[in-house]
């Protein structure tokens, strides 16, 4: 049983909001928990009377459980052994009343909101505990009488109804909507679960036939019906709103516009009335037209006392005239613009005398403003000044800019002006000129000008005599920039006023007011004020305060005022400028700048220092010291004084390359094959030349123009000089003269030959050397320039030509005696080409390429020994590269 | 929108009231006839829309062509004979409905207002009889049952043509009472001849 009951609770939670088929499906349920074998008829175990169980809050509630005599005498129970439950809280027995043997009733008094579900128990022997029936009891109240029940016909629509339902009933609450006319009945309306307040009627509304309406409410506690109300529904329509068709100016008077719409086609039957709003475009409240004025149907209205050339949006609506029913929505917006009409007011009109270094005229401008809007009552078309001298014609200006420059003399002129638009001209203002002797007066007094309402505000006292206008002018006070002033007018009426411009704060504005007389401008005072000066409170105790904040390079002016209860008093004033540039913002500007700079150069210094071989090699190589050279030690010819300062500037014996090259003296015979080769060469001179690269030069494909060997000597010596292929050896003889066959040892550096390079003269001893059997050697060279730009110095290799080389020293002096300037750079970038295109396969620029040269360089050798021709000269010890002082 | 009526009509409408009303109603019904025939009309097919049709007049049952000396009767004779047959005209009515349901079943829209008709004009021949009773002039008596039964197996036994014409002729004179009835009610109402 235990389980049973725990269905019940089960069931109960999604019974809840369905009265009538919980009950019923309660019911059911206890019948099938009391049957006592399936199959059997479904027999209750008792009953619980009433069986309704919507009781209303408040009310005292009783129920009976009767137990049937066969549970009874199965289960050996009678009406005492009966309890109550309401949900799974046992009822206390206080409320219990055992009325016979088989019946037993609680009773709930004052019954508060409910929805529980009420079951009578039985407890059997052995404390067993058992539902016996159940009902679900549910508390409410019974539905109020609606009230306020109205009706509305939107036109076009269905009638809708909607009434106020009272209070909340906690109960499932229907509401009807009843109607019917005197001759028949519509069918009911029923209110929607969502929407109990209203109901539409499926019927269209038949006007001018009343219909009575009243609303039903009905639920499980009683049903109540709502007054009757009775009515004709065109006295409850609202009616679509009208469409504006059109709104129209009129040309013949500007304050008019007439607004044209199209109504309901309710209107052929009814009489309506309207509501017009209007107001210009950009303001935010309506203006009304009067309702008499529009109490009847009509098509069309004619809106009145409009501004000219304004642009105004209309807005209109509708009802029945009587007054019954409900005013349409508002109908969309329609707008028109007024018509234009002449200018109500003319421009103010002022002038200004400009420098001028005509004699005897004077520069005039004058200017005015344009009319305000409402005052222009339409677009200006242009201004017509006109200038009158005294007994003169008269001239006319028509201009369309607001500022006019003329010349006039130095007499008295009167300027009339006025503007123009579609409609008409404004009435002329009217300045005199003064003659240029004329002497201003009666200025006014007691000028003040004080900011006040974010405004800066000016008061004058009046002059005594009759004033027909003021006009105000300020510029903003500045040292840099001049004073530019802007102006307004003011009637000769007016003692106070404020300047109508962009006024900024703390700016010191130069305010002028002349007065305007008849005969011209009166004497003008000026002033100088702030719209709002920058001020600070500083306690008593203090004698100075720091202003900060302040704009460099600008002049401020400073005033003390002291304040007691009773009032304060000004102090003098005075203005100082303060400094373009702050205490120590130069200095915060310079040092870093230095330290910048400092750290710069020093970083460069040190990477100068790291790099120092590389720069050197760049920038000032290695120079070849002639007097480590071998030839130099072996030629006791050679002037020592030429290799002495050498000695020290490469102490760590470095050069950059070095290779043996083989020369013929002059006077040798070359062997044909020589001749063969020397004939390409010269070929290849004249082909390459320009092209050619210095050997000393780090690339093998290097096309310094200089490197080249040029024919004439001079030249030869410039380029010598100055960009110095000092590795270029002369192979070839100076224009066909056939060089002897000599050996060099050769630097690849470029640095400046120092003493000989300076020193032409000596140059002179290696010009006679001609190279043309050299061509195998100058190869093995021009492979070790390719494949190692930085070798070191190979003593060895010159070691080894030393040694398979004849020392010839007679040849030597022939060699030095001969003239081969011309030669000292002539063919190598010949032979160079030439030896690319012999020797492509040592092109390869790749490992080993070391040991190739060293095998050629072998072969080479070999050759000449094999030739056992003392072709060249011996080996030329050269420890730091470069030739050999010739 | 703030309502501007008044929640409750008055009970019991003053007669020039209730003759302004009913003048208004039968003026409203006019507009409505005159659509009615015309969408009558045009679901009826060739030659109910050519112009120049014209049926014969055939009698129907209770109700009669307005009189030619209708206009010069009194006014409340006149409005006797205009409830009389407004009386006769809603059961008519509902014959033409239920035949051009067979004929027209689509024709939504003239079905409905072919019923709504039949409402409207009993509620016209309501408000006369009002003011009938408020000029004291009573109409005449209980009216024998509308033979529009018999109308309506008779003409649907005769043939689609018929029951059409039956229909043209039914609206046509539900066109003609209302609007003789807004002319006499025209005589009552304020600023009218009468």
């Amino acid at each position: 049983m235990p389980t049973q009951i725990l269905q019940i609770a089960f069931i109960q939670k999604y019974l809840c909001k369905m009265f009538t088929l919980q009950t019923w499906i309660v019911q059911a349920l206890f019948i099938f928990l009391t049957t006592e074998s399936i199959g059997e008829l479904i027999v209750p175990c008792a009953h619980i009377h009433p069986e309704s169980s919507v009781v209303q809050l408040g009310s005292n509630f009783t129920a009976v459980c009767v137990l049937k005599e066969k549970c009874m005498d199965d289960y050996h129970v009678t009406a005492n052994d009966i309890f109550w439950k309401t949900g799974r809280v046992p009822v206390p027995y206080e409320q219990y009343s055992v009325i016979n043997r088989t019946a037993s009733s609680v009773t709930f008094p004052n019954i508060t909101l409910i929805n529980a579900l009420l079951t009578c128990n039985i407890r059997m022997f052995g404390q067993i505990n058992r539902s016996v029936y159940g009902i679900r009891i549910i508390s409410g109240l019974p539905p109020e009488k609606p009230k306020n029940l109205s009706c509305i016909v939107n036109e076009g629509k269905k009638m809708m109804c909607q009434w106020d339902p009272g209070r909340e009933t906690y109960l499932e609450t229907n509401y009807t909507l009843k109607s019917e006319w005197a001759t028949e009945k519509f069918d009911d309306c029923k209110a929607k679960r969502d929407t109990p307040t209203s109901c539409t009627v499926d019927y269209p509304p038949v006007y001018f036939v009343n219909i009575e309406v009243w609303v039903e409410a009905e639920n499980a506690l009683g049903k109540v019906t709502s007054d009757h109300i009775n009515f004709d529904p065109v006295d409850k329509v609202k009616l679509n709103p009208p469409h504006i068709l059109s709104v129209n100016s009129s040309k013949e008077l500007s304050s008019i516009l007439k607004l044209t719409w199209t109504d309901s086609r309710f209107k052929s039957f009814i009489t309506l009335k309207y509501d017009i709003q209007y107001r210009t475009k950009d303001a935010s409240t309506w203006n009304q037209v009067p309702p008499e004025d529009t109490s009847s149907t009509r098509s069309s209205f004619t809106v009145q006392d409009l501004k000219p050339f304004t642009e105004y949006v209309f807005r209109i609506r509708c009802m029945k005239e009587d007054g019954k029913g409900y005013w349409s929505d508002w109908s969309e917006e329609a707008s028109g613009i007024t018509y234009e009409d002449r200018p109500s007011k003319a421009p103010n009109f002022w002038y200004k005398i400009e420098p001028s270094h005509a004699h005897g005229t004077r520069s005039i401008q004058l200017k005015w403003k344009t009319l305000p809007p409402f005052e222009a009552n339409g677009k200006i078309l242009d201004y017509e000044v006109t200038l009158t001298k005294w007994k003169s014609h008269s001239q006319n200006y028509t201009v369309k800019d607001t500022k006019l420059t003329v010349n006039l003399t130095n007499d008295r002129y009167v300027a009339t002006l006025t503007a123009r638009n579609l409609v008409g001209k404004s009435d002329a203002s009217v300045l005199t000129i003064p003659a240029w002797d004329f002497q201003a007066t009666h200025p006014i007094t007691d000028l003040k000008a004080f900011p006040k309402d974010n405004v800066l505000w000016v008061e004058w006292t009046a002059p005594n005599e009759s004033v027909n206008r003021y006009i105000l002018e300020w510029c903003v006070l500045s040292d840099k920039s001049p004073c530019i002033p802007d102006w307004q007018q003011e009637d000769g009426t007016v003692h106070r006023t404020y300047l109508r411009g962009n006024l900024v704060e703390s700016k010191c504005y130069l305010i002028t007011v002349t007065p305007v007389y008849d005969d011209g401008p009166g004497s003008p005072k000026h002033i100088k004020a702030y719209l709002k000066q920058a001020a600070v409170n500083v306690d008593s105790s203090h004698t100075e305060y720091t202003l900060s904040s302040l704009t460099s390079d600008t002049l401020y002016m400073v005033r003390m005022a002291a304040y007691t209860d009773e009032g304060g008093k000004d102090g003098p004033e005075f203005t100082f400028t303060t400094p373009k540039f702050a205490q120590g913002e130069i200095e915060a500007i310079v040092v870093p700048v230095c330290l910048a700079f400092l750290l710069t150069t020093l970083l460069g210094v040190l990477f100068c220092f790291n790099k120092r071989d590389l720069i050197k090699k760049h920038i000032w190589p290695n120079v070849p010291d002639p007097s480590k050279s071998h030839i130099a030690q072996w030629s006791p010819h050679t002037p020592p004084r030429h290799f002495n300062s050498k000695d020290q500037m490469y102490p760590d014996g470095n050069f950059t390359d070095v290779s043996v090259v083989e020369i013929e003296a002059n006077d040798k015979k070359p062997f044909p094959e020589d001749l063969k080769s020397l004939d390409l060469f010269k070929k290849e001179k004249v082909n390459t030349e320009g092209h050619s690269s210095g050997i000393g030069g780090s690339s093998c494909m290097s096309s310094s123009r200089p490197s080249i060997s040029s024919s004439d000597e001079n030249e030869s010596a410039q380029n010598t000089s100055s960009t110095v292929q000092y590795s270029t050896v002369v192979h070839s003889g100076y224009r066909h003269q056939v060089p002897s066959v000599q050996v060099f040892s050769r630097s690849e550096s470029t640095q400046p030959l120092l003493d000989s390079e300076e020193r032409p003269e000596d140059l002179q001893l290696v010009d006679n050397v001609d190279g043309s059997d050299g061509i195998l050697p100058r190869q093995r060279y021009f492979k070790q320039n390719c494949s190692q730009h930085e070798t070191s110095p190979d003593i060895s290799h010159f070691e080894r030509s030393q040694q398979v080389s004849s020392v010839n020293e007679e040849d030597f002096v022939r060699l030095k005696q001969q003239q081969i300037s011309d030669h000292i750079s002539q063919p190598y970038g010949s032979g160079k080409m030439k030896m690319f295109q012999e020797v492509p396969a040592v092109d390869a620029f790749g490992p080993g390429i070391e040991g190739q040269v060293e095998r050629f360089e072998t072969v080479g050798m070999e050759d000449a020994v094999d030739e056992g021709m003392p072709k060249s000269y011996l080996p030329q010890t050269v420890r730091r590269g470069g030739y050999m002082p010739q | 929108e703030d309502p501007q009526a008044d929640s409750s009509a008055s009970p019991l409408p003053h007669l020039e009231a209730k003759i302004q009303q009913t003048h208004s109603l039968a003026r409203l019904l006019t507009k409505y006839a005159e659509q009615l025939l015309q969408e009558y009309v045009q679901h009826q097919g060739d030659p109910f829309g050519l112009p120049g049709f014209s049926p014969p007049r055939l009698p129907v049952a209770d109700l009669s062509d307005p009189a030619p000396g209708h206009a010069g009767l009194p006014v409340p004779e006149r409005l006797r004979l205009d409830a009389a047959a407004l009386a006769a005209l809603p059961p008519l009515l509902d014959v033409v409905r239920r035949l051009q349901g067979e004929l027209n079943p689509r024709a939504l829209r003239l079905l409905r207002r072919l019923e709504d008709a039949a409402r409207q004009v009993r509620a016209l021949g309501a408000a006369v009889e009002a003011v009938l009773a408020a000029l004291g002039a009573e109409s005449r008596g209980p009216r024998p049952e509308p033979a529009a039964a018999a109308v309506a197996a008779s003409t649907a036994s005769a043939g689609v043509f018929p029951a059409k014409v039956l229909g043209f002729r039914v609206c046509g004179l539900y066109l003609e009472w209302v609007s003789r009835t807004e002319a006499d009610l025209g005589q009552l109402a304020p600023g009218g001849p009468a």
